[in-house]
């Protein structure tokens, strides 16, 4: 659904006179239902990645394409019915309740008020916020603002049972579970997992968390300075080797069932 | 709050939403609108001038043509060319104010955004001091053609001049940044308060006074062919902001949010500013600085319904509208058969208000 | 102090006038009984178009005047319609005049003509800063109070000591040191700052009447804020000042007081003189006399 090709983005520095490469010659590709999840250090570029995909960032060579049209001759209104995209941040400083947070992330939608409403109350469900519906943005927690959003992005783009629907939605997240505690974490994921097979979606999420990574991933891109180093199933690329080299720091793996768990600790030379 | 919204009853979980400042919307606007036809009936009816009510239904139907008699012929005159065109031109006034400070505040997703921080009213003064000081010379031709409408030829050249000037500054190459806008309206606001006070310096008493009394805002010059061309400029910039609501509202997510929900966040932003600026401008043009309007309606509105902007728009056209209407009223009763001013006292109740937001705000960005 | 009795005797005045309002509107609705004989009802905007009334007799005719109306004190006492720059339509409408009386600072012109289509007749009072605009002034007054006889009977009479007055100040004329005309300046105090009166305005034109010179009259039109440095420059022989309302005793000291004027001859010689600014600067038919008290000022 999502295809990168030799893609080469670079930034503008303050100060410096040439821009900065931050990405290089990345090649990559999402299929519908898939879960792919961005890893790699701070810096390497995952972020950058991300808002190109999302249409953001204009790349300075090479192409990214969804449904096998470039980016940038997608309309704005269209793509919003088809791809969306969860920052880390949201800026939301007006006290709007979760209900119009949600019901906001509907912008682009067609259907009738009381169509939305369903689309809405399935989305505040699948999050885990319904219970928060009628409460003020502003008061909430950190994290249940983060799910409010989460809510907010399902919301865009839930399936409606129309035409539009051939080949499936894009949904772009951006360290989604950083401020939340473990079980919402999990939840979180688990939501996301199943919203990605139930819905045909292909969903790309950047983590730095590699437990999570490694438990709900169908693939996983590690970035390394700007350059794609793998790209695997989560037992193929979260080798001890790999973590090693990629992270500095120690990995230990275990199988729970179908569940593949990893866990680190500082190498031995820094205990 | 209530914790499962759907086991309490549709009754008891409506008064939940009133209670969290959720006002619906319908009921609202039925209030609203229901205040401003008292007022403009209580405004037609009250004046320094006597008219009885019973005058102001005679006069009413004979000019409907529906009857004859009942009133003297003066007492006409006044109701139809004197008080009547002012009630109805404080009803739009009030609304152009009230919908360009709920745009602009949607737009700097800021809730004290003031439609005087875009320049648009410290532009329309320097045009107008200008004018006054020095419209004979420099430009006499045009003084004597437009005769009583170069002030308000001149004030709403300049209001968009330099809300558009405050816009070009605020590009860059990633677009208007609303930062840099709100930082290049301080600067013009300081530039255009020096350059009035150097014409100050070089005009007569006579253009001092004149100057001052404009700024203080009046709803004086009201004639039906003023009302006129302010409903017919003003319904245009009313549509163009209402057109922007659900634009507005993604705004509120942060631009980068609004684009990914579809919305084009530079046109937003370009017609934000200008039909602002259009709606301010035709007020500003014929009655002279009238402030806190904007700030004052939008929030009471934001404080009983929510952020909104399908309700805070037109629910702010509404209460504008009706806070003009009841301020004028006071101006020209209160100490008749003098008047004062209409600015001083939307400056009286909307800066003491002002303050009260700022101190509320400040608290809560400290509560963490 | 006599400033607090003015403020005091201000304030009654205010709190007769809104009592004075009503009582002016019930007065308006007897009139046509009470000035059958006596002329139309007026509504006076302007000191000087109100001194020009009282002067004529025919303050019975009076209904109102704007606040800047002071003299003589009688006129204090009236129905205040406001500044006379931002009338009120319904106001001075609700007053019931046939008249009024607009001098030159009326306004607005929007609401004028709304009080004009009202069925009052606007008469704008007009002239120049001379005595024959004075006389201008009181035609047109007169004319519209129909009171011409008196009219001429004021203008002879202000004549008739005007040209007693040109004829004593031609045989005697104002002059400095050295046989050449008195150089004179003349200082406003406007909040911290003191204002000098260039040319184009009622200061010079005083001046001007009593065969003085202006020693700003060449520099500048209107008045301007003063530095010490320009005044030490122009060094005027004697300087006059005006006050508003009463003196205060201190005011002739604070005026010898003005940064840069003790360089000056006015300054080392002490002549400086003090003046009721509506008297100076009314144009009214007060204007013999001021321009008299100013020269007999001046002589000394």
């Amino acid at each position: 659904m999502l295809e990168v090709r030799s893609l080469k983005v670079a930034r503008r520095q303050a100060g410096q006179p040439q821009p900065r490469v931050v990405l290089d010659g990345i090649d990559c590709a999402v299929e519908a239902g898939e879960i792919v999840m961005l890893i790699g250090p701070n810096g390497a570029g995952k972020s950058t990645l991300l808002a190109t995909m999302a249409g953001d960032l204009a790349p300075a060579a090479g192409q990214v394409r969804f449904k096998g049209k470039p980016l940038q001759d997608w309309a704005a209104g269209e793509l919003a019915r088809q791809r969306a995209v969860l920052p880390q941040r949201a800026g939301l400083s007006l006290p709007f309740t979760v209900d119009e947070v949600v019901h906001l992330g509907c912008l682009a939608r067609a259907e009738s008020r009381r169509q939305l409403g369903d689309i809405v109350r399935a989305a505040l469900e699948t999050a885990g916020v319904s219970h928060l519906a009628q409460r003020s943005m502003p008061a909430l927690s950190g994290g249940e603002q983060a799910r409010v959003h989460l809510a907010r992005v399902l919301a865009q783009i839930w399936p409606a049972g129309t035409g539009d629907d051939a080949g499936g939605k894009l949904l772009l997240l951006d360290e989604p579970c950083a401020s939340l505690d473990p079980h919402h974490q999990h939840s979180v994921c688990t939501a996301i997992r199943e919203f990605a097979h139930r819905t045909g979606a292909a969903v790309i999420v950047t983590m730095h968390d590699m437990n999570l990574a490694a438990q709900y991933a169908d693939r996983i891109v590690a970035l390394w300075e700007g350059k794609l180093i793998a790209d695997g199933t989560p037992q193929a690329v979260l080798t001890r080797e790999f973590v090693r080299r990629c992270f500095a720091v120690d990995a230990a793996h275990w199988q729970a069932g179908e569940d593949f768990l990893v866990a680190t600790r500082p190498l031995p030379e820094h205990a | 709050m209530s914790v499962s919204a759907g086991a309490a009853s549709p009754a008891a979980s409506a008064w939940a939403r009133v209670r969290a400042g959720r006002m619906p919307a319908a009921p609202l606007f039925a209030a609203l609108a229901a205040l401003l036809a008292i007022l403009v009936v209580v405004a037609a009816g009250r004046g320094a001038y006597p008219i009885s009510a019973s005058n102001v239904v005679a006069i009413l139907l004979h000019k409907a043509g529906l009857a004859q008699g009942g009133f003297e012929p003066q007492q006409m005159g006044v109701l139809w060319t004197i008080r009547l065109p002012r009630v109805v031109l404080g009803v739009g006034v009030g609304a152009l104010l009230g919908m360009a400070g709920a745009t602009l505040q949607g737009l700097f997703r800021n809730p004290l955004a003031d439609p005087g921080l875009i320049g648009v009213s410290s532009g329309a003064a320097l045009t107008v001091a200008l004018t006054i000081v020095f419209g004979n010379l420099w430009w006499p031709d045009l003084s004597r053609m437009l005769g009583l409408a170069l002030l308000p030829v001149a004030a709403f050249t300049g209001g968009v001049l330099t809300t558009l000037l405050v816009y070009r500054i605020g590009r860059t190459s990633f677009g208007v940044s609303v930062a840099a806008m709100l930082l290049a309206g301080i600067a013009m606001n300081a530039i255009a308060l020096a350059l009035i006070g150097l014409a100050s310096y070089m005009a007569t008493d006579e253009q001092l006074r004149n100057l001052t009394f404009w700024n203080l805002g009046s709803l004086a010059p009201a004639t039906w062919p003023v009302v006129a061309v302010v409903f017919a400029v003003g319904a245009v910039a009313l549509a163009g902001m209402w057109r922007l609501r659900g634009g507005l509202n993604a705004m509120a997510l942060g631009e980068s949010e609004a684009r990914h929900l579809g919305v084009a966040v530079e046109r937003l932003k370009a017609l934000a500013i200008v039909f602002s600026a259009l709606a301010v401008g035709m007020a500003v043009a014929f009655c002279g600085i009238i402030g806190f309007l904007g700030l004052v309606a939008p929030h009471c509105i934001r404080l009983m319904a929510g952020p909104d902007a399908r309700v805070v728009l037109p629910g702010a056209a509404l209460l504008g509208a009706a806070l003009t209407v009841g301020a004028d009223l006071v101006a020209r009763t209160a100490i008749a058969p003098a008047e004062m001013p209409i600015g001083v006292l939307t400056a009286l109740i909307g800066a003491p208000f002002f303050l009260f937001l700022l101190l509320r705000a400040k608290g809560r960005m400290f509560e963490g | 102090m006599s400033m607090s009795k003015m403020r005091g005797d201000a304030h009654a005045a205010r709190r007769r006038t809104l009592l004075a309002a009503p009582a002016g509107l019930l007065l308006g609705a007897l009139a046509p009984l009470a000035r059958a004989d006596h002329g139309p009802r007026v509504v006076s905007v302007g000191a000087g178009v109100t001194e020009i009334v009282y002067a004529l007799g025919a303050q019975s005719q009076l209904l109102a005047v704007d606040t800047s109306s002071l003299y003589p004190p009688e006129a204090q006492a009236l129905a205040k319609i406001g500044y006379q720059r931002t009338l009120s339509a319904e106001g001075v409408l609700a007053l019931g005049p046939q008249v009024l009386l607009a001098g030159q600072e009326a306004g607005p012109p929007a609401v004028l003509r709304q009080i004009e289509s009202a069925g009052v007749k606007v008469v704008h009072v007009d002239g120049d800063y001379t005595f024959d605009g004075v006389l201008e002034r009181i035609r047109t007054v007169a004319a519209a109070l129909d009171r011409t006889s008196a009219g001429r009977a004021l203008a002879d009479t202000l004549s008739a000591r005007w040209q007693a007055l040109q004829a004593r100040m031609a045989s005697a004329p104002l002059r400095g040191p050295g046989g050449r005309p008195l150089r004179v300046a003349c200082l406003m105090r406007h909040g911290a700052n003191t204002m000098a009166a260039g040319r184009d305005t009622g200061a010079d034109a005083m001046l001007r009447l009593i065969g003085a010179v202006n020693v700003f009259g060449g520099d500048f039109a209107n008045y301007k804020p003063l530095s010490a440095e320009s005044l030490a420059h122009a060094a005027p022989d004697a300087v006059v000042g005006t006050f508003d309302g009463t003196q205060e005793p201190d005011a002739r000291a604070r005026l010898l007081a003005t940064p840069g004027l003790s360089m000056t001859p006015a300054g080392k010689n002490q002549r400086a003189v003090l003046f009721d600014i509506v008297l100076l600067l009314g144009f009214g038919p007060r204007l013999p006399q001021a321009v008299e008290d100013l020269y007999d000022a001046l002589r000394t």
